[in-house]
């Protein structure tokens, strides 16, 4: 399976079909997997722990189903700490987008005082403020409501579309509001 | 928005812990099990300083040594030969090693008198001389030579007599006590040689020394003397002077005791010390090492705690882009500078150490380096690599 620069993918599944565990060996979480897995030139199976975490820093990012943020850090700190490894997306434009979903209100508070949808909001922004070819997201609105899932949505495109990466989505159910050119059936 | 800097925030993230308390006592330990170490090294080199007389500019022992035969039964004429060393006993002597050089005393086999008259006071007294050659001579004066046609005779003379006349006979019989400076200024007439031969010099005590108990005049006065006025034939010296790299050196030490010889007394004594003070240096350095092994274990099991609470944020920095190789340096030049905080502190502590000992040594007459030998850096660097390396190892562990 390939998946080209640029694409929407919709990896649909029920609960336990192993979406996430799709996810996570695609950004090298796991290597308990048979095949062979390639990012561009990355062999997934022998990629050392220097260039994994090249590729993370500057070709794939991911917004994970649990989150995993950093509790004792801000709503700001959790970004900027991001941010800061390649220093391609400016502090204002970060700012700005966490405004965009709501967020400005709480930029100083620590993310653990945060509810569920907040924390998805930050994660998706954390996950935006590097350069990337692909950005996996492993249920990226369940939490959100309908506004800010139309929000985080309007974010992702515009963000992949000025940098022409691919997505790739996982979901229980049909997403409407993302519009793929591939569908992964678990 | 309030920017902070990134090492802040790994800071808080990876090196936040709840134990410093625990750190503290682990890092003052570290520090005092250094310094009993280095102290311990101090103590041999010093010693060592001492004996070998390396920083002693007055020679009060030095490595010069002053070697005589015991008198057995004094004042019997026949057996006043075998306190006089034969060539033999002086090649034998002279071949140990460690022994570096060997000078003999030359007696003035003339009679000698000396009279000084003052004022209100003078006296009149007759003594001996002798010479040395000049290298063994410590604070050799510009003015220490004679020559035949010369009027004046430059005398050296030991500063003990000098100690024995300001501090002994000076108070008993109500004289003036005499400074080095005064005795330097008063000239003496000097009669060697009896009726007409005799002839009289003006003599003037040009030096102290430390290191020798006698009255010294030039070689060339005493060649002169015992060539034109020698009463005797010319006989086997009764003392003979040294020059010894270690004179606590075991071989050196028994050869000397196992003849009968006597050499300068404290040092001697000082010698006998080296074993006492061997055993103390090696009893104090190994408690300091069991120190250091348990301090640095506290330390580095209080890294491996700090960064074994800060695993999952580690983990989560790696899945988030942060190499394994950027973090495990962070870290590690943090604990580094802890490190290298302590060994400064424990060098600070040593070098104060070392100047006090200096000091307080040096009231009672010896003579040690102000500063720290080589031997104490080289351990403080050992120690300091050493801990490095047990750190490393821990953030690599951690990081990995």
């Amino acid at each position: 399976m390939v998946f080209n620069q640029g694409e929407h993918v919709l990896v649909l599944g029920p609960s336990g079909s192993g979406k996430t565990l799709l996810l996570e060996t695609l950004y090298g979480l796991r290597k308990d997997f048979e095949g062979k897995i390639h990012w561009s030139a990355f062999n997934m199976h022998e990629i050392s722990a220097a260039q994994l975490s090249q590729l993370r820093a500057a070709s794939v990012s991911m917004v994970f189903q649990d989150m995993r943020l950093f509790d004792e850090l801000t709503v700001w700190d959790n970004i900027d700490i991001k941010r800061r490894l390649t220093d391609t997306v400016s502090a204002y434009d970060a700012e700005q987008w966490l405004i965009r979903l709501g967020m400005k209100e709480k930029l100083e508070v620590p993310v653990s005082t945060l509810s569920f949808g907040e924390q998805q909001r930050v994660a998706i922004v954390r996950a935006l403020v590097q350069p990337f070819e692909w950005l996996l997201m492993d249920e990226p609105f369940s939490h959100l409501d309908f506004f800010n899932r139309q929000k985080a949505i309007s974010l992702i495109k515009e963000v992949a579309e000025y940098t022409r990466a691919g997505l790739m989505v996982t979901s229980v159910v049909e997403n409407e509001d993302f519009i793929y050119d591939k569908k992964i059936l678990l | 928005m309030r920017q902070r800097p990134r090492r802040i925030l790994l800071r808080k993230l990876l090196l936040r812990t709840q134990s410093n308390k625990r750190l503290w006592p682990a890092l003052i330990t570290l520090c005092a099990g250094t310094v009993m170490l280095l102290c311990s090294i101090i103590l041999w080199t010093s010693f060592r300083d001492i004996l070998s007389g390396r920083y002693d500019k007055d020679s009060i022992d030095g490595t010069y040594l002053t070697v005589s035969k015991p008198i057995s039964s004094e004042g019997k004429i026949t057996e006043q030969k075998q306190a006089l060393f034969t060539n033999t006993e002086i090649r034998a002597l002279g071949s140990i090693p460690g022994v570096q050089d060997i000078g003999m005393f030359t007696p003035g086999r003339f009679p000698v008198e000396v009279s000084f008259s003052g004022e209100d006071r003078s006296f009149s007294t007759s003594l001996f001389i002798e010479s040395v050659p000049d290298r063994f001579i410590d604070n050799k004066p510009l003015d220490w030579y004679w020559q035949y046609s010369s009027n004046e005779v430059p005398v050296i003379i030991s500063t003990e007599f000098l100690n024995l006349y300001n501090f002994g006979y000076a108070p008993n019989e109500g004289v003036p006590q005499l400074t080095r400076a005064t005795i330097s200024s008063l000239v003496f007439k000097l009669k060697v040689g009896k009726g007409e031969m005799a002839d009289i010099f003006d003599a003037r005590v040009v030096g102290f020394s430390d290191r020798i108990s006698s009255i010294l005049v030039p070689e060339a006065f005493i060649e002169y003397g015992n060539k034109k006025l020698a009463e005797s034939k010319a006989t086997p010296p009764a003392r003979l002077i040294l020059l010894v790299k270690d004179p606590s050196d075991k071989l050196f030490t028994e050869y000397i005791s196992e003849r009968g010889y006597v050499a300068n007394g404290e040092l001697m004594r000082l010698s006998r010390l080296r074993t006492i003070v061997s055993a103390a240096s090696g009893g104090i350095g190994l408690l300091a090492l069991i120190l250091l092994f348990m301090s640095s274990s506290v330390f580095l099991l209080f890294a491996e705690l700090t960064l074994a609470k800060a695993k999952h944020n580690l983990r989560l920095l790696m899945e988030i882009g942060y190499s394994p190789r950027f973090l495990a340096r962070f870290i590690y030049i943090r604990y580094f500078f802890i490190v290298l905080a302590v060994m400064v502190a424990a060098g600070a502590v040593t070098i104060f150490l070392q100047v006090r000992a200096a000091k307080a040594v040096l009231e009672l007459g010896l003579y040690i380096s102000t500063f720290p030998e080589w031997e104490v850096w080289a351990a403080l660097s050992a120690i300091a690599i050493l801990m490095a390396g047990f750190v490393y190892r821990t953030v690599v562990n951690a990081v990995r």
